[in-house]
C-alpha cells in the first residue's frame, strides 16, 4: 500500500478550467503522460508530489480506469476530449479552452488548461 | 524543378469515427504509436518524410486531392513532428482556430483508407 498526497493545479495564464485536486490512490495509481518524447514535466512533479506512478502514453498502454490524470499537450481537438469523455481528469499543458467535436465532455471540474510546474501545489 | 517534400506519410488505420470527423470538414491524424484510446478518433500512420516547417501556401495532398494550406497553428508542427500528429480542418481559416490545427480550403476532405497517402508540399517560393 502505498503512501498519497493531493495537489491542486490550477489554470495557468490564459488556461481554462480547474482547479483540479488530484489523489491517486492504489485503484487509480497513474499519472498519465500523453505528451511524446517521455514523460512531461508537469506530469513528473505532480507524480513527485502525490507519490503517484508516472508513465508514458505512448510507450505502453494503460487502462482508463488506472489513471489518477491524464497530463496532454493538446492543441485542441482530440486529446482535449478523449480524457474528460471517459470521466479521466485531465491537465492540458496548452492553454486550451473547450472545442471540438468532444467540448461538451471538457468542464471545468474534469479538465484544466495552461498548466505549467508552478501552477501545481501542494495541499 | 522537384516539389520540396515537408511530410510524408502512409495511412495505416483509419479509426471507426473518422468519416464523421470527415463529414465534418475534419481529419485527425496521430503517428502508429499513439495510444489505444486515440485510435478511434484518428488516422494512425507510418511517416517517411518528417522535416516538418509547414506554413501557409504549402499544398496538402489527400490521395489525389490537392488542397492550399490557409494556416498553421503555434504547436502544429512540433505535434507533427514529435508525434506524428495534427488536425487538418478544411474550414477556409486563415488564422488557426486551436494551436494543433493545420486549415485548409473550406470544400469536402476525401475519405482516406489504409494504404492512403497524406503529403504536404511546399508552396512555391516567394523570389
Amino acid at each position: 500500500m502505498a503512501e498519497y498526497k493531493s495537489v491542486k493545479v490550477s489554470a495557468g495564464r490564459g488556461g481554462w478550467g480547474g482547479p483540479l485536486t488530484i489523489t491517486p490512490t492504489d485503484e487509480r495509481p497513474l499519472i498519465y503522460s500523453v505528451t511524446g518524447g517521455g514523460i512531461h514535466p508537469v506530469a513528473a512533479r505532480i507524480a513527485e508530489l502525490t507519490g503517484g506512478e508516472a508513465f508514458d502514453g505512448f510507450s505502453s498502454s494503460a487502462k482508463f480506469e488506472k489513471i489518477a490524470v491524464a497530463v496532454i499537450d493538446c492543441g485542441g481537438t482530440a486529446r482535449v476530449g478523449v480524457y474528460p469523455m471517459k470521466k479521466v481528469l485531465t491537465v492540458d499543458i496548452h492553454a486550451t479552452s473547450p472545442s471540438g467535436p468532444l467540448a461538451n465532455f471538457i468542464t471545468e471540474d474534469l479538465f484544466v488548461s495552461g498548466v505549467g510546474t508552478n501552477d501545481i501545489e501542494a495541499v | 524543378m522537384p516539389e520540396t517534400i515537408r511530410y510524408s506519410t502512409t495511412v495505416t488505420s483509419v479509426g471507426p469515427l473518422v468519416p464523421d470527423f470527415i463529414g465534418q470538414g475534419m481529419l485527425i491524424i496521430f503517428g502508429d504509436g499513439a495510444p489505444a484510446e486515440l485510435h478511434d478518433l484518428c488516422a494512425l500512420h507510418t511517416p517517411d518524410v518528417k522535416d516538418g516547417g509547414v506554413r501557409p501556401g504549402d499544398q496538402l495532398l489527400l490521395d489525389d486531392e490537392r488542397f492550399t494550406i490557409l494556416s498553421v497553428g503555434d504547436v502544429a508542427n512540433a505535434n507533427l513532428t514529435a508525434l506524428g500528429h495534427v488536425s487538418f480542418k478544411a474550414n477556409g481559416a486563415t488564422t488557426a482556430q486551436l494551436p494543433g490545427d493545420i486549415s485548409v480550403e473550406e470544400r469536402p476532405l476525401p475519405l482516406l483508407h489504409e494504404g492512403s497517402r497524406v503529403i504536404i508540399v511546399a508552396g512555391d517560393a516567394p523570389n
